[in-house]
């Protein structure tokens, strides 16, 4: 899914109106990264999407520490059970409207930390859509940055719309 | 005074504010567009690539207004165990002090109300609030980061309002006057002060950085160490407010040393149109030096910020009042002879 | 410094992104045999087998996957590989539609009772790699076993081991 496909999906309409609301929000998110369990790999190639070779802050985005201030909540890592209610009320203290991105393979399925017979990991709090809802996922282990910058401009289009 | 002008004057008390908040926007763009390319990034795109253009639009010159904008249509977390009248008032407090004095302040050429006798010291009065509204704000917010953040602030308050205040009354003693318009006519008549008074131009400076909270003075809003000092509770609406402040904060200070040692963007000898562009350059030309120190100095302490604030541009501010004395007597003799 | 993407210009400034970088997967269709291994070998569990009536699939969960390339250094074929392809986001909450890449092996039929047995192409690649890697004094007694072996399952091995010869027994 490339930039041209999300280029491609719009609709006539959606492209003549002016819609500043949509506009200011697609052009301006900010990022707060909540990172629960992990190995931190997907940290770092998040943290690189905003060093010089992938420069986010090209597009007005700014990695936030502080919740309240945030439009995207990225996830990286499968929920451990002892940070499942600490993730349900930060996420609680993003500002509606928002968007949750869940970043990596552990994120999304648990990715390496799951049982190969299927039964649950006995550690793990289940992957981050049990515990919060998810709009976007991000695959790989660890996304490459260019990777990270598809699925944050995937997650701009959803915003624009919210 | 006649019925026309006074509309003018009317009318720009809506329209002086805007501009100083448009060129306000240019100058956060200018700085983080210099204080990227400095960190070999490119920072917000000035003309967005062709294939993006619809997903991203055709510039982001105006990112600091797409911030505020959609700031303003989220909603706002209110903490519960917060003092809710003053948390919700502080930014707006901010916001008016801010628009009064952008409307005293000679922009660009244009002063309808800065022959106002006392104009500098209501201006001076006026830049007040804004720390104040931070200090509320933040003990407000019932948090530990807000009250550390404040303390900071007021801290750093006390350390820059000295030098900001002794610079700009400096400049009234050369130029015997306390309305802008007089100084900016004695500006015009003599030299900028700039060449007459750089000590006083020097702590000025020095001060802006500061009051910007420009690193190497962002400390109240450290962002590694307290969360984001007095904002941290702040989202949504309010937080669009603050940081439209801190956007005309931007313009007005920058207008105000324009105004104060650079002659308003007058050169004697031009036409009058070159004004506004001349003062717009020379803006830029402050914000590009003020983004310099910015991007290539680390954080202070607070107090290592208080000592320095103590020896270098108190120090500078106080040699430029006593210099601006001097100068009243030195200079009918550069006059004379 | 900074590169175009998302803008995709080729080259990209400053890097290309190489062959080796390891994205999705793409199976062979001519030189997977469906034996499995990678599944077997997967160090997440990602690849999946599942067998019906008349095929058996492998599915590779990307999901799941760590893009440790473990399956594509154990597959004997050598037909599964990971392609440079990164470009997998996608929007949507379930984990259940994230990308997956499948293959589809036919199933060979056993002479006896008619259920299946091994993929027919396992079978074939089986009987190839004997005739080519295995030692010239083995091969005859390997060649007339695997005409058993190969064709018949389990439990009619077991039902005419007399008639077959491999029962137990059958040295004294």
């Amino acid at each position: 899914m490339s930039s041209e496909f999300i280029l491609a999906n719009r609709t006539r309409g959606e492209n003549l109106r002016l819609n500043l609301k949509g506009k200011a929000r697609a052009y301006s998110p900010w990022i707060f990264h909540a990172h629960a369990g992990g190995c931190n790999n997907c940290d770092i190639e998040l943290a690189a999407c905003f060093a010089p070779r992938f420069d986010l802050e090209r597009m007005g985005i700014q990695l936030r520490n502080n919740p309240r201030h945030a439009d995207i909540f990225l996830i990286t890592g499968p929920a451990p059970k002892q940070i499942a209610s600490t993730l349900r009320r930060v996420y609680s203290q993003v500002p509606n409207p928002k968007i949750a991105i869940a970043c990596g393979s552990c994120a999304i399925t648990g990715g390496v930390y799951n049982r190969d017979d299927g039964r649950p990991n006995y550690a793990l709090g289940g992957p981050v859509e049990k515990l919060i809802p998810i709009d976007v996922l991000i695959l790989g282990c660890p996304p490459r940055p260019e990777s990270i910058i598809e699925g944050i401009m995937l997650a701009l289009e959803k915003l624009r719309k919210k | 005074m006649e019925l026309s002008s006074q509309i003018i004057s009317l009318a720009s008390i809506a329209v002086l504010p805007l501009a100083s908040f448009i060129v306000g926007v240019v100058y956060n763009y200018e700085i983080r567009k210099i204080s990227a390319r400095l960190q070999s990034r490119r920072g917000p795109w000035l003309l967005v690539p062709k294939p993006l253009r619809k997903t991203l639009g055709t510039t982001r010159l105006f990112q600091p207004l797409y911030d505020v904008l959609k700031l303003l249509y989220k909603e706002s977390l209110v903490p519960n165990t917060s003092r809710t009248r003053i948390f919700r008032a502080a930014p707006y407090v901010a916001l008016l002090c801010l628009v009064a004095a952008a409307t005293l302040i000679p922009f660009a050429g244009y002063s309808p109300f800065a022959s106002f006798e006392l104009s500098l010291v209501a201006v001076l009065y006026l830049l007040l609030g804004v720390p104040l509204a931070f200090i509320l704000g933040g003990a407000a917010s019932s948090s530990p980061w807000g009250a550390v953040g404040s303390m900071r602030e007021a801290e750093l308050m006390l350390a820059y309002e000295t030098p900001f205040v002794i610079g700009a009354f400096a400049v009234a003693v050369m130029a015997d006057a306390l309305s802008m318009q007089r100084i900016l006519n004695v500006q015009i008549s003599q030299y900028p002060f700039l060449l007459l008074n750089p000590f006083a131009a020097a702590a000025f400076l020095l001060a802006i950085v500061g009051k910007l909270h420009l690193k190497p003075f962002d400390i109240p809003e450290a962002e590694v160490e307290i969360v984001a000092g007095p904002i941290t509770e702040y989202s949504g609406s309010l937080l669009g407010i603050i940081e439209i402040g801190k956007i005309l904060l931007t313009s007005v200070c920058i207008s105000l040393f324009v105004d104060l040692f650079l002659a308003g963007g007058v050169i004697p000898g031009l036409q009058y149109q070159l004004t506004t562009f001349i003062f717009l350059v020379e803006g830029f030309l402050i914000v590009a030096f003020a983004t310099l120190i910015h991007t290539l100095n680390p954080r202070f302490r607070i107090d290592q910020a208080l000592r320095w604030y103590v020896k270098i541009p108190i120090l500078l501010a106080i040699v430029g009042l006593a210099w601006a004395y001097t100068f009243r007597y030195v200079h009918p003799i550069i006059l004379r002879g | 410094m900074t590169t175009d993407y998302p803008v995709k210009t080729t080259p990209l400034i400053g890097y290309v992104i190489t062959e080796e970088n390891r994205g999705k997967h793409k199976f062979d269709d001519e030189k997977c045999v469906g034996c499995g291994g990678c599944s077997v070998i997967c160090s997440s569990g990602a690849i999946t087998e599942s067998e019906s009536q008349f095929e058996r699939a492998l599915k590779v969960e990307l999901a799941r996957c760590i893009f440790c390339g473990r399956c594509r250094d154990i597959c004997p074929e050598k037909a599964i590989e990971l392609t440079p392809e990164f470009e997998l986001s996608q929007t949507g909450s379930k984990a259940e539609n994230a990308v997956k890449v499948e293959h589809v092996v036919s199933l060979g039929r056993c002479e006896g009772c008619g259920r299946p047995i091994f993929p027919s192409k396992q079978i074939d690649a089986v009987k190839r790699r004997v005739d080519e890697k295995m030692d010239p004094s083995n091969k005859e007694t390997a060649s007339k076993d695997m005409e058993v072996y190969m064709r018949y399952c389990l439990d009619c091995r077991r039902t005419h081991s007399y008639v077959f010869r491999i029962h137990p027994r059958k040295s004294y």
